[in-house]
């Protein structure tokens, strides 16, 4: 008497069943990878939403990422200063740009030139208490065209 | 037979028991969406509160503000609706071409009055503005039904722009992005990208409320709030009220539109024929939303967020992209319930308001001038369903 398993595996239902385990096990697999993405994509709100997201700056570590529009650069002094806010209240916030400047985006021989009022940038900083300091700087968005007066 | 009876009466009872469940009455002005869950209804009336909640120094308002509570502008004909205050919102085209908001002056909203405190320290009843500044005046639109444009997804919006006017009718729409590159859809320069930051914004620039979102203080006319002048300690306004007081904004339901009779009807139709829906998109979709009241409804605003040139009479301040003679579209959804209308109020009825939009807009003036007198009459019927 052969046990019930070897009698399952020649049934005719469970022989088609097992030729669709592949396709189940694809399908799995395609399930798992959209699940990932979701996951990476929920991630990534708080950054493309900007720096204002509320308690994104109370952090122990004061470490903070702006993303904003450049509204001054004093390369003389390495500063930086950012159009930040919320709705129609808005705040200038002046960074201290790193030593040497290298601006993700731009070309390494231009990175200085890359960062015009107008452009979008986002820049890791910390707050110390003289200041906020930028670790790196990345160029999002070059400054749009002038407004017709 | 009586079997069949019986099944005919519980039918009978069924259909009208579901016709009651599909068609509940609409809601009525300043009530919530339809189809909130009990405690999304709750968070509701706790918003109401905050937004009907009158500051004082003592409870934060100020040192500089325009109003001392949401609802003291937000008022007619409820809770949530118009105002007759007008401000002044202040920018300036730079040199190189680009806006400025004057933000190290205290832009781009300049507050009209000022606490005790603050007066008695520095003898200013008001925000000064900048010489030399642009200056534009701003009316207090509703925000009825604003929770579902804050649910449109950014592509519905972005696939209504055509900035090169590639199908040459003469309107171009554009988007504005706010300063960290997001689209903007809220403001009359379509400048905030979402409800609950320019709720958050508003609480500071209009009355001085600092909250979660934006926890520092409007400057004096870009100088430091003197010693003394600003006791409470921030944040003014909890995260808790300022969550709900976004709850009450989100969840107020669109005004029901009037029923159309025969001429309104024909008027519906001359608004699309003579281009206005050009620009007032009649209606927007939300996109997917934790909340069911807000997912994948349709919303006719007869607004497509966009930036529009009005043309340079209309024309004042610039802000993030927008040049000073574009505007985003206003919606027209509870256009019967304004009693002055354009963002400038410079127009007290709805054919003065057609008449004085120029630019893309030109072209639609011109065919409604050129109306027969029934359907321009037509025409006005129908938006003042709206």
């Amino acid at each position: 008497m052969k046990p019930l398993g070897v009698h399952l595996r020649h049934h005719p239902a469970v022989r088609a069943w097992m030729g669709l385990l592949p396709l189940v096990a694809a399908l799995l697999v395609a399930l798992a990878a959209f699940a990932l993405t979701l996951r990476a994509l929920a991630r990534s709100v708080p950054e493309a939403h900007g720096a204002e997201a509320p308690g994104a700056s109370q952090g122990p570590a004061r470490m903070e990422r702006l993303v904003a529009t450049v509204k001054a650069v004093d390369l003389s002094a390495g500063t930086l200063d950012l159009v930040t806010g919320v709705g129609l209240s808005l705040r200038i916030h002046r960074v201290h740009l790193p030593a040497p400047l290298r601006v993700k985006g731009a070309a390494p021989e231009s990175s200085s030139a890359a960062l015009t009022r107008g452009c979008i940038v986002r820049v890791e900083c910390h707050e110390t208490t003289v200041g906020t300091y930028a670790s790196t700087v990345e160029l999002l968005r070059a400054a749009p065209r002038g407004v017709k007066p | 037979m009586k079997a069949a009876g019986l099944a005919l009466v519980v039918l009978t009872a069924v259909n009208t028991l579901g016709a009651g469940g599909a068609c509940p009455p609409a809601p009525q002005l300043g009530d919530p969406l339809r189809g909130l869950s009990r405690e999304d209804l709750e968070r509701f009336a706790q918003g109401k509160e905050v937004f009907e909640r009158a500051f004082t120094p003592e409870t934060g308002l100020g040192p500089l503000f325009n109003a001392d509570a949401c609802g003291e502008c937000h008022e007619d004909p409820v809770v949530g609706g118009t105002g007759d205050e007008v401000e002044d919102h202040a920018a300036l085209v730079g040199v190189d071409g680009l806006c400025d908001q004057l933000v190290e002056l205290g832009g781009p909203v300049f507050q009209q009055h000022a606490t005790p405190l603050l007066e008695a320290a520095v003898g200013i009843d008001r925000e000064p503005l900048p010489p030399g500044a642009t200056v534009a005046t701003r009316t207090t639109p509703d925000i009825f039904g604003f929770g579902l444009l804050d649910a449109v997804p950014d592509r519905a919006i972005l696939a209504l722009a055509d900035p090169a006017d590639r199908d040459h009718d003469g309107v171009s729409g554009r988007p504005n992005y706010f300063v960290d590159g997001r689209l903007g859809r809220f403001g009359r320069k379509a400048f905030v990208p979402a409800l609950s930051e320019f709720n958050r914004g508003a609480f500071v620039a209009e009355m001085g409320i600092t909250n979660p979102g934006q926890p520092t203080e409007e400057s004096i006319g870009g100088k430091p709030i003197p010693p003394g002048v600003d006791p409470v300690a921030e944040p003014e306004l909890g995260a808790e009220d300022t969550d709900r007081a976004d709850d009450f904004v989100r969840f107020l339901a669109p005004p029901a539109r009037l029923p159309l009779d025969r001429e309104g009807e024909l008027g519906r139709i001359t608004f699309g024929a003579i281009g206005c829906a050009s620009c007032h998109v009649p209606s927007l979709t939300t996109g997917g939303n934790r909340v069911p009241a807000l997912s994948y409804k349709t919303v006719e605003a007869y607004t497509d967020l966009l930036l529009h040139d009005m043309g340079a009479e209309r024309g004042d301040i610039c802000l993030g992209e927008a040049e000073p003679g574009e505007f985003r579209t206003e919606p027209l959804m509870g256009l019967r319930f304004m009693t002055v209308l354009l963002h400038d109020g410079k127009a007290k009825t709805i054919e003065e308001a057609i008449l004085l939009h120029g630019g893309e807009a030109a072209g639609a003036v011109a065919r409604f001038k050129r109306l027969a007198a029934a359907k321009r009459a037509a025409l006005l019927e129908f938006l003042k369903s709206l």
